[in-house]
């Protein structure tokens, strides 16, 4: 054993290390599955198919950490087509539900604006738009850029 | 006789499989594999570990695996033929099975060995179950870990036992039978 000491060290230093990464994998498994942990509040959702379809999801709780790219995978149980650009660091969302982006038609986000009672339309990805208390939120499927609401007013920028 | 040998060690491994079906990752196949290169050398190992997978993945009441899975979880296989390979050639083996008391050192080598090879069969496969799931080989590889994370363990555990124990018993009986369990290099 003494002539092999080094190679005992390595081969114990190396387990040490897989299971401080598997434990870690699994807590952080557990801390995305888990319900618990400080929640922010609760927001108001739109899906708007453009087929005269829509679906509001309203106070939907939602942990502190979400975006809505988070919460738009979370309302539609994963059903959405995304790709990740590396370089923005931000998903491209081409489908939802099943309903695909197909030109002219495309999948737009909104916000709504409390003071202007109007929607505008988001200048960020959904990665980039961090959720707050009571925030409305929609996707809207159609040739941009229309009101996600049939008759809703629009507006350039919230102020 | 190497196709008789790789037979063998296929019959066994498909055998514990099935009967141990209802333990999801918790498999002798991967010791016996391990066993295979370990005192007959590669060319059986590897066989052994391919033979396996094309009748695992195919005929399993889990269901049929599709050919990226398949591809991966074959070459994961071969991890543990290429790791007794290797080991039949280390001197720290032949040291340990030379001890007059070969046990504890031996359930101590083999015991690490086969943790580190599941480790790296597990990083592989999962990542290979997302790798044509996800948009970049980085994502692939984190979320393969992160969602495989509780079957990664049962498996890294279940086989840390299997090659602490099971391992160093075949290896110690095949040397007293007589079978030729010696350092190549």
């Amino acid at each position: 054993m003494g002539e092999h000491r080094l190679f005992y060290l390595v081969l114990a230093f190396i387990a040490v290390g897989i299971l401080s990464a598997q434990i870690g994998a699994y807590y952080y498994l557990q801390k995305l599955s888990s319900p618990a942990g400080p929640t922010l509040g609760t927001v108001n959702t739109l899906i708007n198919y453009g087929n005269a379809t829509m679906k509001w999801y309203n106070e939907t709780n939602i942990p502190a950490n979400w975006n809505f790219y988070n919460l738009t995978v979370y309302l539609t149980r994963g059903n959405i087509v995304a790709t990740f650009d590396t370089l923005l660091n931000e998903h491209y969302v081409t489908g939802i539900n099943g309903v695909e982006n197909h030109a002219p038609h495309f999948w737009t986000l909104w916000t709504f604006c409390e003071n202007q009672s109007a929607w505008a339309q988001a200048t960020v990805g959904a990665d980039e738009i961090r959720l707050g208390n009571s925030t409305t939120l929609a996707w809207a499927y159609q040739i941009p850029y229309q009101s996600p609401m049939p008759g809703a007013s629009t507006v350039g920028l919230c102020s | 006789m190497k196709v008789a040998l790789i037979a063998v060690f296929t019959a066994i491994s498909l055998g514990t499989n099935y009967a141990m079906i209802d333990l999801p990752n918790v498999k002798l196949m991967d010791a016996f594999v391990f066993i295979a290169a370990f005192l007959f050398g590669l060319d059986v190992g590897l066989g052994s570990a391919v033979s396996i997978w094309l009748i695992y993945g195919f005929i399993n009441p889990w269901g049929q695996a599709d050919f990226i899975g398949l591809f991966f979880v074959t070459l994961g296989e071969c991890f543990y033929a290429v790791s007794g390979a290797l080991l039949r050639r280390a001197s720290v083996a032949h040291d340990a099975l030379q001890t007059n008391r070969p046990y504890g050192r031996m359930n101590l080598l083999f015991g690490l060995i086969g943790l580190q090879a599941t480790f790296a069969y597990d990083v592989l496969t999962n990542f290979g179950t997302y790798i044509v799931r996800t948009s970049s080989v980085y994502q692939a590889l984190i979320i393969g870990m992160i969602t495989g994370a509780p079957f990664a363990i049962l498996h890294e555990g279940s086989n840390l036992f299997f090659f602490a124990t099971v391992v160093p018993i075949a290896i110690a009986a095949s040397k007293r039978m007589g079978l030729p369990v010696r350092n190549v290099a």
